[in-house]
């Protein structure tokens, strides 16, 4: 039995949105575990000021074919749209096939990738990966058009393999070699994937023991039957939205429930939301906020007006520059995200909050609020229990004080 | 310039003073005649109440007042001042400030500065200003003389012969009847009320003021302004009062020759006129022609004048600017003409030149080639070779210029052109954009060659790149380089006009500089790229309501403007340079 109080409710929005609000909070315990969930995993309707706000600068980005506009646009919609679990799972698989535009350099087909991870995202990772493979970035960011006949090229074969659906140990050399001429001829034509069957080789493969004259897409299938697959996700899933270092059984029992949903993201996700484990003391409070949680979160919570050129480049600094991932791999998150200069960049960047209009106005309400209301927002600003010493003084912190002590305070950086 | 820069008049509008006259305004002419001469400086006004009527009165105004940048501003510690620093005055006045300012300073005024009456001292300043009717200056004196007692017995307060006269302790005056006197010192005041009453024979009105280049009129609002220069740089015994060379090119090449005048003309002569329709100022710097050295009378070449503008409008202009230049003697001679500071930039853009035009000097080889007038074109696109508009719509801008030997000349940038178009193919192999092939086409008997794209895209926004489409072509001697074949044939058809019309017109004027603005091509360009203009607002933070109702004012203040237009001319004795302009 869940005790779904007001810390539990806190703890499960700060996972599966951008930071949270004592409004949101109290209408989660006012909703239960089960509504909560039911709400945050079904298409709400989004208000109309979002959907001309984000149409407008979708507009712009497609007009300007500037990937900062494209930036820009997508952290106003993780931030304002009334389907955040939605956006946190683009962001997961966004960090899971990472693709980067400084290779792909099309602004459109980063456009087509973001959406694809957003439609499909929460469905089954068969269609995804299946997508995924002909998606023009990806064939662009993974050399497709190199893989020919006589000089096979194994970037996305390798990518498949070990980063996408089976993780390291699960595939030899010689898979990924053989698995490389299945792909051969996956070439981009025109913008768009095209199937070069003059550049395809068309001999036998022999791939995790299995001997056929497979194509692409049977590799992909031999990967998603895998035993390994489950697991990888499982072990993805756990490290980005419940532990940051999971642990077997955890994987075992995630992997169980993937198998069970056939590889589906988002009701795996909202069984593990439903789970005791997931609200355990070992759990909260445990996982490192991303640049992207951290200023988002800070900023949705808080603030009004913003500037989302100012927080885009904020984001970059803080080594989480989106549609720029730093290599195949993606973010290694974690105790990689505080640095010593990214932790005074995050200092910095709340001190900002509170003392300038940089990244955007803090509302009128919020200083009052904190101060009508403290046990509130500290249950919504901290994931886990503050110390005394650290409760009292934020308690005796007057009105202009109040704010900016509680987000200098270490535990402020964990969710 | 310090010296001109720290004439001050002290206006009290707060401390006025009255003693009625029953006299009724006479007509009169110039209310310089009424100030003593010797000014260095005198500006005169007339009608400023019709201004103050049209600025009130215009759409453009309230769209402002409206606007959320001005709600913000006022709501802003400044602005919350400024509100009430208007309302105490307003109370206090018993007149809101639209009508204070039709009544005092609507009618006419003249303001003038003289020399300093002892060495080392400040110049002189005096306001002599005509009030609009017989009754606003026993309105302001009822209700601002109590305000007197408040500095404590450090302004003197006067009634003589029917006149309020206040005098504070730094000796600033002012001295207020059927006319109202401000000056900088009592000497300069009671001067001007001894005139007011009896008109001497020797007024600024037969010296500076004989040189102010319009007459008031009945009906529009005008302004005149004389400034001696030459007594200004011999007072402050310097031999010219802006240096021979600038540390901005652009801004040498652009006003060089104007403010070579300037510096070392005789008189600076400006008129303003404001008239329903629109508004005209002309600016006349006379001087000597002969002092101009070399290195500026290259910038002070001219072109003759044949029809209204230099070039014909071409249709959708958003701008023009034409500079009739020497060439070749300019950039030789720009050490002359420009700090050392900024001439190695000279040097780095002739390295990247070579990689355009290997084996040529832009000197010998390139501007030697051109002659006369030079000319940028902007304006709107229709997109007629493309299935959809780029998603972002830029202006097509053209380059015009002069040829000594046109088909060398043609050659020569050509052949630029094509180099330029190689590497951007280069560069498009790398983005995956669609490459450029060169063309031709015969329009009007003039070959067009232009670049077109392989392919365009379908089902999607095109990119901003799709707004260029490079084409060249000769008319005459005329070579046109443009961004887009239609403008290019724009450029034809109104050149090709200008060709019959040069053969058949006279001359008025020698054009040196014209620049053309057209508001209303610009407010199109708004509303094509709506939804970028609105994209940027909620980028800061706007909403999506908010960020459209500002790109609509910002569409509404852009279309209340008239076509501006800026030029220069070259005269016998100076350089006469006209803004002309108007709005709703």
């Amino acid at each position: 039995m869940i005790a779904f109080d007001a810390p539990a409710a806190a703890h499960l929005l700060r996972r599966l949105q951008f930071g949270v609000t004592p409004a949101e909070i109290q209408r989660a315990v006012g909703d239960g575990l089960e509504a909560t969930l039911d709400r945050l995993f079904t298409p709400q309707p989004e208000s109309q000021e979002f959907t001309e706000s984000q149409a407008a600068l979708r507009d712009a980005a497609v007009a300007t074919a500037s990937i900062q506009d494209l930036k820009a646009w997508w952290l106003h919609r993780m931030a304002g749209t009334a389907n955040p679990v939605t956006e946190k799972i683009t962001l997961f698989w966004h960090n899971h096939f990472a693709t980067s535009y400084n290779k792909v350099l099309s602004v459109p087909m980063m456009t087509e990738q973001n959406d694809l991870f957003r439609t499909l995202g929460g469905g089954s990772f068969r269609q995804l990966l299946t997508t995924v493979a002909r998606d023009p970035a990806m064939l662009v960011w993974l050399d497709g058009n190199a893989n020919r006949k006589r000089h096979p090229n194994e970037n996305f074969a390798r990518e498949v393999m070990e980063l996408f659906a089976l993780g390291l140990g699960n595939y030899t050399e010689h898979d990924i070699q053989e698995a490389a001429r299945a792909f051969s001829g996956w070439h981009l034509r025109e913008g768009r994937f095209w199937f070069n069957d003059s550049q395809h080789d068309t001999s036998n493969k022999t791939v995790f023991g299995k001997t056929g004259n497979f194509a692409g897409q049977a590799i992909i299938d031999l990967c998603l039957d895998h035993p390994a697959c489950p697991k990888f996700l499982a072990f993805k899933l756990l490290r980005t939205f419940v532990m940051p270092e999971p642990t077997t059984e955890a994987i075992a029992r995630v992997a169980a429930q993937f198998v069970k949903h056939d590889l589906a993201f988002a009701p795996v996700l909202k069984e593990v939301c439903r789970t005791p484990e997931f609200y355990s003391a070992e759990v909260r409070g445990t996982i490192i906020k991303s640049p992207i949680e951290l200023i988002l979160g800070t900023l949705r919570s808080l603030c009004e007006r913003i500037h989302w050129p100012a927080v885009r480049d904020l984001a970059a600094q803080l080594g989480q520059d989106v549609f720029a991932p730093p290599s195949v791999k993606g973010w290694d998150g974690g105790r990689q995200w505080i640095h010593a200069t990214a932790w005074i960049q995050r200092w910095n960047f709340l001190s900002d909050v509170t003392g300038s209009d940089r990244y955007g106005s803090l509302r009128s309400d919020v200083r009052e609020a904190i101060l009508q209301h403290p046990h509130d927002w500290l249950t919504a600003l901290f994931s886990a229990p503050l110390s005394d010493i650290a409760k009292e003084a934020l308690i005796k912190a007057g009105a202009a004080d109040r704010l900016p002590l509680a987000l200098s305070l270490p535990e402020y950086q964990l969710m | 310039m310090n010296f001109v820069r720290s004439a001050r008049v002290a206006v009290w509008v707060g401390f006025a003073s009255l003693a009625w006259s029953a006299a009724g305004f006479a007509e009169e002419g110039s209310l310089s005649d009424r100030l003593p001469p010797g000014a260095i400086a005198v500006a005169e006004w007339a009608n400023a109440e019709a201004l103050i009527e049209r600025v009130q009165s215009s759409p453009m105004f309230k769209a402002a007042y409206d606007s959320e940048p001005y709600r913000k501003w006022a709501e802003s510690g400044d602005g919350r001042k400024f509100r009430g620093g208007r309302a105490v005055l307003e109370g206090q006045l018993g007149l809101n400030l639209w009508e204070a300012s039709k009544r005092v300073f609507g009618d006419r005024g003249v303001l003038a500065v003289y020399p300093p009456s002892e060495p080392g001292g400040k110049p002189e300043g005096v306001l002599l200003l005509r009030l609009a009717d017989d009754t606003i200056g026993g309105h302001l004196k009822s209700r601002l003389e109590s305000l007197v007692p408040l500095a404590n017995d450090k302004i003197k307060s006067e009634t003589i012969d029917g006149a309020w006269l206040l005098t504070a302790p730094d000796g600033n005056r002012t001295w207020l009847k059927d006319r109202w006197v401000v000056g900088g010192t009592s000497r300069i005041v009671d001067d001007v009320r001894r005139r007011l009453v009896e008109p001497v024979s020797d007024s600024l009105a037969k010296t500076l003021g004989a040189k102010l280049p319009g007459a008031p009129t009945k009906s529009d609002t005008a302004l005149n302004l004389a400034v001696d220069t030459g007594r200004i740089r011999e007072l402050l015994g310097q031999s010219r009062m802006i240096p021979a060379k600038l540390d901005n090119p652009l801004a040498s090449l652009l006003f060089g020759g104007l403010s070579e005048y300037a510096a070392i003309g005789n008189d600076v002569l400006a008129s303003l006129q404001i008239r329903p329709e629109g508004y005209e100022l002309k600016v006349r710097l006379d001087g000597d022609s002969g002092k101009i050295d070399a290195a500026h009378k290259t910038l002070l070449t001219s072109q003759p004048l044949v029809q209204t503008e230099l070039l014909p409008t071409v249709p959708r202009r958003l701008a023009t600017v034409t500079l009739v230049r020497d060439w070749p003697a300019w950039y030789r001679q720009r050490d002359a003409l420009l700090e050392a500071k900024v001439l190695p930039e000279f040097d780095k853009f002739e390295t990247g030149l070579a990689t355009f035009l290997p084996g040529k000097d832009f000197s010998q080889d390139i501007l030697s080639l051109m002659s006369g007038p030079l000319t940028l074109v902007f304006a709107g696109q229709t997109y007629p070779h493309l299935p959809q508009p780029p998603g972002l719509q830029l202006p097509a801008g053209a380059l015009v210029v002069s040829l000594t030997d046109a088909q060398r000349g043609a050659d020569v940038f050509n052949l630029f052109i094509q180099t330029l178009t190689s590497l951007t193919n280069l560069e498009a192999a790398k983005q995956m954009r669609q490459p450029w092939l060169t063309s031709a086409e015969t329009y009007k008997g003039v070959t067009i060659t232009y670049a077109r794209y392989l392919e365009i895209p379908k089902g999607q926004a095109l990119p901003a790149i799709f707004n260029a489409q490079p084409a060249s072509a000769v008319v005459g001697t005329q070579y046109i380089a443009a961004s887009s074949v239609e403008l290019c044939k724009d450029l034809i058809d109104a050149l090709q006009s200008t060709q019959k019309t040069a053969t058949t017109t006279a001359a008025t004027v020698q054009r040196n500089f014209e620049l053309i603005l057209a508001p209303e091509t610009a407010a199109q360009l708004v509303n094509a790229n709506h939804a970028l203009v609105e994209a940027r607002s909620v980028q800061e933070g706007k909403s999506a309501e908010q960020s459209k109702a500002e790109r609509e004012l910002l569409e509404n203040v852009l279309r209340a403007q008239q076509p501006l237009r800026l030029s220069t001319d070259v005269t016998p004795t100076g350089l006469t340079l006209t803004l002309q302009g108007g709005w709703q």
